[in-house]
């Protein structure tokens, strides 16, 4: 949450603003936090003398090029400040700045305090004005290959991806990030983005989508996102209709893979065989129930009390003799 | 396969006891550092951290060591002539600011000292055409600020001055695959987001729109080893996390899917027992922020050494009924 670095080291020669001749007309502004009286001590003298005038030009609305220097300093001091952001945006229209300048000056802000609101916000303002994201896919890259789950860099990535239309390439983007790491959750999310974009969930995109995603699951088969996803692809369709997921399953359960993803999968399925009616009843909400029991008592005991939820949720709805057996009891489940 | 969990260790030593007091003293000494390089540091977010600080201190009943005449001056002063807040004084009004501050007011019962028809004016003024909330005047749309919005409106009892249906059509079209929601349509499901959303949809009264086996079981999953809750697949535990998927499961009645005990421990190992306050982890620095989270988690979880807290709005049940604010739980 608070990612403002505070620790500038001071480049060069430091000249305070309340030294300078340019600034002998403006009367800085202190920092007012209410009526207590604030005892001038040394925190960051540089910062108390940056932020005094930047209150100031603020106050006097001034546009001018100095103007604009001083945000770039209470912006290094502070990338949080959206204020600062604000009022920088203004004059930089005002003014009629370069904006391909200021896009390499947010680039080497961003790559210094990648998650930070303020800094991504700026770019993504300084594309609209540009109407130019030639540089934005390989820029986020770039931070992704640091922090492969940063949500800001996602963020602007799929806002450029949306906005000016670059879908052509991102399916392979997206597949070199999870050969690099096949937990990638935001590369997950992004392939489905991708998809639900473009092609859409067609039948074959399914089927092409199932097999990759399996390949995924064969080599880390408690891999949530993968899971996920799979379940993702699935959701508008009945698992029914795919028996080979559910053949998959079996294997790697019969393989012995414990992996809560992969029983939940299997639970998924016989519910919804027991939902559609299917012939053997009994022996598949058995199945189910068997699932949940082992995950509750062994395999994921931590969420036990979700186990147990979906067993009575499973047995309340499909186990009919033993419901009319023991009314009482499926009163708890709510 | 041994597959590595992100997940972190809880020493022995690690508190396991709540150490309320000390958390107190904690709060009140933070607000009058003035000087402190931190406290200078968050100007940009005071509002926000004075309205963590004061719930904080309201939920462990010692809100009355606050300056309530300081606060509430300082409030009026950051209120724009637009209707909005800004963070501080000169700051530009925004959502994130404009909701602390009536969170504020409403703790103290004292929303009548600004301007509230203003503040419809604000907030009605920064929704879109398709039910999203821009957070201030320069565009930025995420679900954070649907909740702000909403959240912001109903505390003041104004929530038909805007579009709801669309508001909810918006958040809804944030909805994943996963059953959780991000911050625009497309984006990743995250712990913070899906308590905006969630806590939207239960003001709004449309808890019937999400599938809550489906969220209640991916919130569940965020429950690590350690006890403590992530945000993310594959990301580190936290106890601002924790409170977020906490008070989802709680909004949609499935607070009970997680293991509890596991989940106290983990809160209570991230106290530091000697400046007081949370951290985010075990071991880290504590700050504001975190201390009112844990001690929110810590309530919703049972513990009745510290108030009530409501699940959606994060401040003190009494105050919530006191404001005569309705909401639908699961
Ligand atoms: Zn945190």
């Amino acid at each position: 949450m608070s990612d403002s670095s505070s620790d500038e080291s001071s480049q060069g020669s430091w000249t305070p603003y309340s030294e300078r001749d340019e600034w002998n007309d403006v009367d800085p502004v202190c920092q007012d936090d209410g009526p207590h009286a604030v005892v001038q001590i040394a925190y960051s003298d540089k910062f108390r003398d940056v932020y005094d005038y930047f209150r100031a030009i603020v106050a006097r609305n001034e546009i001018s090029e100095r103007a604009l220097t001083l945000t770039k300093d209470a912006a290094r001091l502070n990338p949080a400040n959206y204020t600062v952001w604000h009022y920088r945006r203004i004059l930089l229209k005002e003014l009629k700045k370069d904006l391909k300048e200021e896009l390499q000056y947010i680039t080497s802000v961003i790559q210094s305090h990648p998650k930070n609101y303020q800094v991504w916000h700026h770019r993504r303002v300084l594309i609209e004005w540009l109407e130019d994201p030639s540089l934005e896919l390989g820029f986020t890259a770039q931070i992704l290959q640091d922090d492969a789950k940063n949500y800001h860099a996602w963020q602007h990535r799929q806002w450029v991806i949306r906005e000016f239309d670059l879908w052509d390439d991102e399916l392979t983007y997206v597949e070199k990030l999870l050969r690099d790491d096949l937990r990638n959750n935001s590369a997950w999310n992004q392939r489905y983005f991708v998809i639900n974009s473009t092609s859409q969930f067609t039948d074959d995109v399914i089927n092409r989508e199932i097999r990759f995603t399996q390949d995924y699951i064969k080599k880390a088969p408690n891999n949530e996102s993968a899971w996920n996803y799979l379940k993702g692809v699935l959701l508008d369709r009945q698992l029914q209709n795919y028996p080979s997921v559910l053949e998959f399953c079996q294997q790697l359960y019969d393989d012995r893979y414990r992996s809560p993803y992969l029983m939940a999968y299997m639970i998924d399925t016989y519910e919804e065989m027991l939902e559609q009616g299917c012939e053997n009843q009994t022996e598949t909400l058995q199945k189910a129930e068997q699932l949940c029991n082992s995950l509750a008592d062994e395999y994921d005991q931590i969420r036990s009390e979700y186990w147990n939820y979906v067993s009575r949720s499973l047995n309340m709805k499909y186990g009919s003799d033993i419901q009319q057996q023991q009314p009482q009891e499926q009163e708890v489940t709510s | 396969m041994g597959t590595p969990i992100k997940d972190v260790v809880i020493s022995d030593s690690a508190p396991k006891s709540l150490l309320l007091d000390k958390h107190a003293d904690y709060i009140a000494a933070y607000g009058s550092k003035k000087d402190d390089y931190e406290y200078i540091m968050t100007e940009f977010l005071r509002m926000s951290g004075m309205y963590w600080g004061l719930t904080a201190m309201d939920l462990m009943s010692q809100l009355e060591r606050m300056n309530k005449d300081e606060v509430i001056e300082f409030i009026q002063q950051c209120q724009h002539e637009c209707g909005g807040f800004g963070a501080s004084i000169g700051h530009d009004p925004h959502l994130l600011y404009t909701l602390s501050a009536v969170q504020i007011l409403t703790l103290y019962d004292s929303q009548q000292s600004v301007n509230i028809d203003k503040i419809v004016e604000y907030i009605t003024s920064l929704q879109q055409d398709d039910g999203s909330f821009y957070g201030d005047k320069w565009g930025e749309v995420d679900t954070r600020f649907s909740f702000c919005a909403v959240a912001c409106l109903a505390l003041i009892n104004q929530l038909d001055t805007i579009n709801v249906d669309k508001a909810v059509q918006f958040v809804l079209s944030c909805m994943n695959f996963d059953g959780g929601f991000g911050c625009r349509p497309g984006s990743e499901s995250h712990s913070g987001q899906i308590y905006c959303c969630v806590g939207m949809l239960a003001i709004v009264g449309r808890l019937h729109l999400i599938n809550t086996d489906m969220l209640g079981w991916w919130l569940c999953e965020r429950q690590l080893p350690s006890g403590g809750l992530n945000g993310r697949p594959e990301k580190l535990p936290d106890v601002c996390y924790s409170w977020w998927v906490l008070s989802s499961l709680k909004i949609i009645g499935k607070l009970h899917w997680i293991n509890k005990d596991k989940l106290v421990k983990f809160i209570l190992a991230c106290q530091d027992d000697e400046t007081g306050g949370f951290a985010d982890r075990p071991g880290d620095m504590v700050d504001p922020f975190h201390t009112l989270f844990g001690l929110a988690g810590l309530s919703l979880l049972g513990d009745e050494s510290i108030k009530q807290v409501n699940p959606v709005f994060c401040m003190p049940e009494e105050v919530i009924r006191r404001a005569g604010i309705k909401m639908d739980l699961l």
